[in-house]
C-alpha cells in the first residue's frame, strides 16, 4: 500500500509528483509556499498590484494546467516564476502594442539620454543603509520602461543569460545588451540623483 | 570611447565574452580611464542590484487565494488576462425573458481616462449570458466601481456601486454599441423594443440589486425589472 503523503512536511519535489499524479491538495501547498514569491515577481515586473495578482493567479492556473511537462530539470519555482515571466510579457507586450508610441517611447525605446550621458564617477550607493538603498532601487525600477526593467529583472535576478533574455523577450542579443547597457546607466543615473535629493 | 566598446564591457561584467574577446576588453579597461570608469559605474549598480528586490507580499489570506486558483482551474476555462487596454467598445446585452445580464467591456483610455484600478472578469461566466460567445471579458473597475464591503477585503474591489456612468457612453456611442449587438445574435432580439431603444440612443439602467453584488461570490438577487428606460 502506497505510503500516504505527509503534505505540510513533504518536500517540494514529492508534492510535485503528487499533483503530476492530478491531486490537487499537494498543488495547493506548492501554492502556498511559493505564492509570495510569484506574485513578486510578478509585481515587480508589472508594478500594479491588482495586475501582478491577477497574472500570478493566471500563472498557477497555467502551472497546473501544464505541471505534466514539468521535468524536474530545475526547482520547482523556477519553473514557476518562467510561468509568471512569460505571462507578464506577453501582458506588457500586449499593452504596448496598444500604445501610440510618443516621442517620449521612440527616445526611451532607444537609450534616450543615457547613450550620451557622461560616466558618474560619484558612488550613489555609498553609506547607505542596506533597506534604503533597496528602496532606492525600488524607486529607480519604477522609473524604467518595462523593457529596461524587464532586461535588469530577468538578467540581475533571474540569472538568464543574454540569449535566454533575447528568446523570453522576442528580441535580438544586441537589443537585449542595450536596453540592459541603457537600463543599468539609467538605474545608476537615478539613484546618483535620488541620493543628491537626499543630501540636500 | 566608441558605443560598441562600452556594450563590449558590459559583456565582460557579465561574462558573456569569449575568452580572447575578453582579454582585449580586459586590456582596454586597463589603459582606458574611460573604460574603467564605466566599468566601475556598472559594478555599483550591480552591486546594489544584488541587495535583492523589495519583497513583495500577498496579503490575501491563504483559502481566497487558492479558492479563486482553484475555481479557475474546476471550470478549465481559458486563463484570465488583466484589462491590457485601451479601446472603448462597450456593450450591455439584456433578455428580459429570462432575466439575465451579460456584458462586454472593453475601455477606452479616451474615454476613461486613467483610472486607479484594472481587472478582467468573465462575464460570461458569472453571469451565464446564453447569447455571448466571448469566454471572458474584459471588465475595467475604475472609479465608478466604488469598494464596498461583502465581508472580503478583495471581494470589495470588484464591487458595482454606479452603473450610471455607462449611460452617457451608450448614448454618444449608440452606432457602434448598436453594432456590437447586432454582431452578437442572442444577446438581445433584434426586434425587441430593449434593442430600438438602444438603437435610438436611449439608455438604460441596471437595477439596484446587481449595482449592489458582488461579482466575485455573486451575492445578488435577480431583480424583478432587468431594465428601466429614460
Amino acid at each position: 500500500m502506497a505510503k500516504k503523503l505527509d503534505i505540510p512536511n513533504a518536500d517540494d519535489e514529492a508534492l510535485v509528483r503528487a499533483a503530476q499524479r492530478g491531486a490537487m491538495p499537494p498543488y495547493e501547498e506548492l501554492v502556498h509556499r511559493h505564492r509570495d514569491k510569484i506574485y513578486a515577481r510578478a509585481f515587480s515586473m508589472l508594478r500594479n498590484e491588482e495586475e501582478a495578482l491577477d497574472l500570478s493567479q493566471g500563472a498557477w492556473i497555467k502551472g497546473w494546467q501544464r505541471l505534466k511537462q514539468f521535468k524536474h530539470n530545475s526547482s520547482f519555482t523556477t519553473w514557476m516564476t518562467r510561468i509568471c515571466i512569460n505571462l507578464c510579457l506577453d501582458f506588457l507586450r500586449k499593452r504596448k502594442r496598444k500604445q501610440t508610441d510618443s516621442l517620449d517611447q521612440i527616445e526611451e525605446e532607444s537609450g534616450g539620454v543615457e547613450r550620451r550621458m557622461p560616466v558618474e564617477e560619484f558612488n550613489p550607493t555609498e553609506n547607505v543603509e542596506r533597506e534604503e538603498l533597496r528602496s532606492q532601487i525600488d524607486d529607480a525600477m519604477v522609473k524604467l520602461s518595462y523593457e529596461h526593467r524587464t532586461v535588469l529583472i530577468l538578467h540581475e535576478f533571474e540569472r538568464l543569460e543574454y540569449k535566454e533574455i533575447a528568446k523570453a523577450m522576442h528580441c535580438s542579443i544586441g537589443t537585449v545588451m542595450s536596453r540592459l547597457f541603457y537600463a543599468r546607466r539609467k538605474l545608476a543615473n537615478l539613484l546618483i540623483s535620488l541620493k543628491k535629493e537626499r543630501h540636500k | 570611447m566608441k558605443h560598441e566598446d562600452k556594450l563590449r564591457i558590459q559583456a565582460w561584467m557579465d561574462g558573456e565574452l569569449a575568452p580572447k574577446e575578453a582579454a582585449q576588453i580586459a586590456t582596454l579597461i586597463e589603459e582606458n580611464p574611460e573604460a574603467l570608469a564605466l566599468s566601475e559605474e556598472l559594478r555599483v549598480v550591480e552591486n546594489a542590484l544584488h541587495l535583492g528586490e523589495k519583497p513583495a507580499i500577498l496579503d490575501d489570506s491563504r483559502d481566497f487565494y487558492w479558492s479563486q486558483i482553484e475555481r479557475q482551474i474546476d471550470a478549465g476555462e481559458p486563463l484570465p488576462e488583466p484589462y491590457a487596454g485601451d479601446c472603448l467598445d462597450q456593450s450591455f446585452a439584456l433578455d428580459g425573458s429570462r432575466g439575465q445580464l451579460g456584458c462586454h467591456c472593453d475601455f477606452d483610455d479616451e474615454f476613461w481616462g486613467n483610472e486607479p484600478a484594472t481587472s478582467t472578469f468573465r462575464a460570461w461566466h458569472y453571469f451565464g449570458c446564453p447569447g455571448f460567445r466571448d469566454s471572458h471579458w474584459a471588465y475595467r473597475i475604475g472609479e465608478w466601481a466604488r469598494r464596498r464591503e461583502c465581508g472580503n477585503k478583495r471581494h470589495g474591489r470588484y464591487q458595482f456601486s454606479r452603473y450610471s456612468r455607462i449611460t452617457p457612453f451608450i448614448r454618444s456611442r449608440r452606432s457602434k454599441h448598436s453594432a456590437r449587438i447586432h454582431r452578437k445574435p442572442g444577446s438581445l432580439n433584434a426586434k425587441s423594443d430593449n434593442f430600438k431603444h438602444l438603437q435610438s440612443g436611449g439608455a438604460f439602467y441596471l437595477p439596484q440589486t446587481y449595482s449592489q453584488a458582488c461579482i466575485l461570490c455573486l451575492r445578488y438577487q435577480p431583480a424583478p425589472h432587468l431594465v428601466s428606460f429614460s
